[in-house]
């Protein structure tokens, strides 16, 4: 990481009222508040489990592919809902996700490069779209991206290289079960989300 | 002196656990965490779930492989199906007949070693798997948190499963596949029982 990168994250660590979005903890705040906002969030969590998964069963060497993937639909995601701030089917765009990499998972033992990285930039995008930090400055939005952005890495390098080690046909077949449970899981939400939206237009 | 072997040791923690769990269990709790627990107990509190989502996994380690994996797969996103029925408040006919009539037939399947061509057991399955996902849809939209409910009984359900895949791999040992078959054969009866009563 060249120095000036590390001198910027010091910067929003040492700075944390600059990044006070909401406590994702209640007494936790700043950029500590930011970095575990991803791992409370349920959604925020099951899509970056569903994307480290994904990581999991693409080909060996692929996981900085899948990180770089990440880390730019993060950046796209957020640089779009800047541009467009009332993104349509804004509410179901996480759950749909899910649902379709939940599909995918429980599909296919392996996944090709091209959909597995589209998956999991437009998870990262997805993520990226729902930081809304509480003071409209650039630094403080700033602040929250960069969390969300070292903890979603974090979570996508740890479990994907992990699940790549795992290459016994029981580990395959546990990731395919638990992937049919995410699908199942974002299908009863969307339906709720579109229940709720339905009754309250 | 010759240490206690560690999973003696965790077996009889387990137990400890499993016979004071009722204190533990006096309430769920709120938001996300309690919607988890309420979601997590809502197919293991009712015994016609528990004894059909067993039975689908000693059906699945009857059957072999893809069936091992093929039908905890489909049951999940079949069941989600018919959540969604629930969650849109489409009435389905007899749900709690339908649960009792699919441990009935699940469990008569695993006691007659029924072995069907895999499209057939991935059919009956999912089919049965509607009226489970309706009775556990029916309750999410007044779940403490929605999302946890339906991570804790689609988790719930899975493990089931899992539990029913261990014990159906007992067959593939001598005396194993009687002791399935006398357990499919015990889950018919409960669905029996579930139907009569």
């Amino acid at each position: 990481m060249p120095r000036k990168s590390w001198l910027a994250l010091a910067a929003l660590v040492l700075m944390p009222a600059a990044a006070n979005a909401h406590e994702a903890i209640p007494g936790v705040t700043g950029f500590a508040s930011q970095l575990l906002h991803p791992l409370v969030d349920t959604e925020q969590l099951f899509l970056l489990v569903s994307a480290a998964m994904i990581a999991g069963r693409m080909a060996r060497g692929s996981i900085w592919s899948a990180m770089f993937a990440l880390v730019a639909g993060m950046l796209a995601g957020k640089g779009l809902h800047m541009l467009v701030p009332w993104l349509p089917l804004v509410w179901y765009a996480p759950l749909l996700l899910l649902a379709i990499s939940g599909l995918v998972l429980a599909g296919f033992s392996r996944i090709a490069a091209i959909p597995g990285l589209g998956l999991i930039a437009a998870s990262g995008a997805v993520i990226a779209i729902a930081i809304v930090p509480d003071e409209p400055t650039g630094m403080s939005l700033a602040s929250a991206l960069t969390g969300t952005l070292v903890s979603g890495t974090v979570l996508l390098l740890v479990g994907g290289y992990a699940l790549q080690q795992v290459q016994s046909r029981w580990g395959g077949i546990a990731l395919r079960i638990a992937g049919a449970w995410l699908a199942a899981i974002a299908m009863l939400n969307l339906a709720l989300v579109w229940k709720t939206l339905a009754g309250a237009g | 002196m010759r240490k206690p072997h560690i999973s003696l040791v965790m077996l009889i923690s387990l137990l400890a656990v499993c016979s004071t769990g009722n204190p533990a269990l006096a309430h769920s709790g709120a938001g996300l965490q309690g919607g988890f627990v309420s979601g997590f107990w809502h197919p293991v509190f009712g015994l016609d779930h528990v004894i059909a989502m067993v039975a689908v996994g000693l059906w699945g380690a009857f059957l072999g492989m893809p069936a091992i994996w093929l039908l905890p797969v489909v049951f999940p996103l079949v069941m989600a199906f018919g959540g969604i029925l629930g969650i849109a408040g489409i009435p389905l006919p007899q749900v709690e007949t339908g649960i009792a009539v699919s441990a009935i037939i699940l469990g008569l399947c695993v006691a007659t070693a029924f072995k069907p061509p895999l499209w057939v057991a991935a059919v009956l399955v999912g089919a049965f798997a509607i009226f489970h996902g309706h009775a556990h849809g029916s309750e999410l939209p007044d779940a403490a948190s929605p999302l946890g409910f339906s991570a804790g009984f689609v988790l719930a359900t899975g493990i089931l499963h899992l539990a029913g895949i261990a014990f159906g791999l007992l067959a593939r040992f001598r005396g194993g596949a009687m002791l399935v078959k006398a357990a499919g054969a015990a889950i018919a009866m409960g669905g029996v029982y579930f139907l009569a009563t």
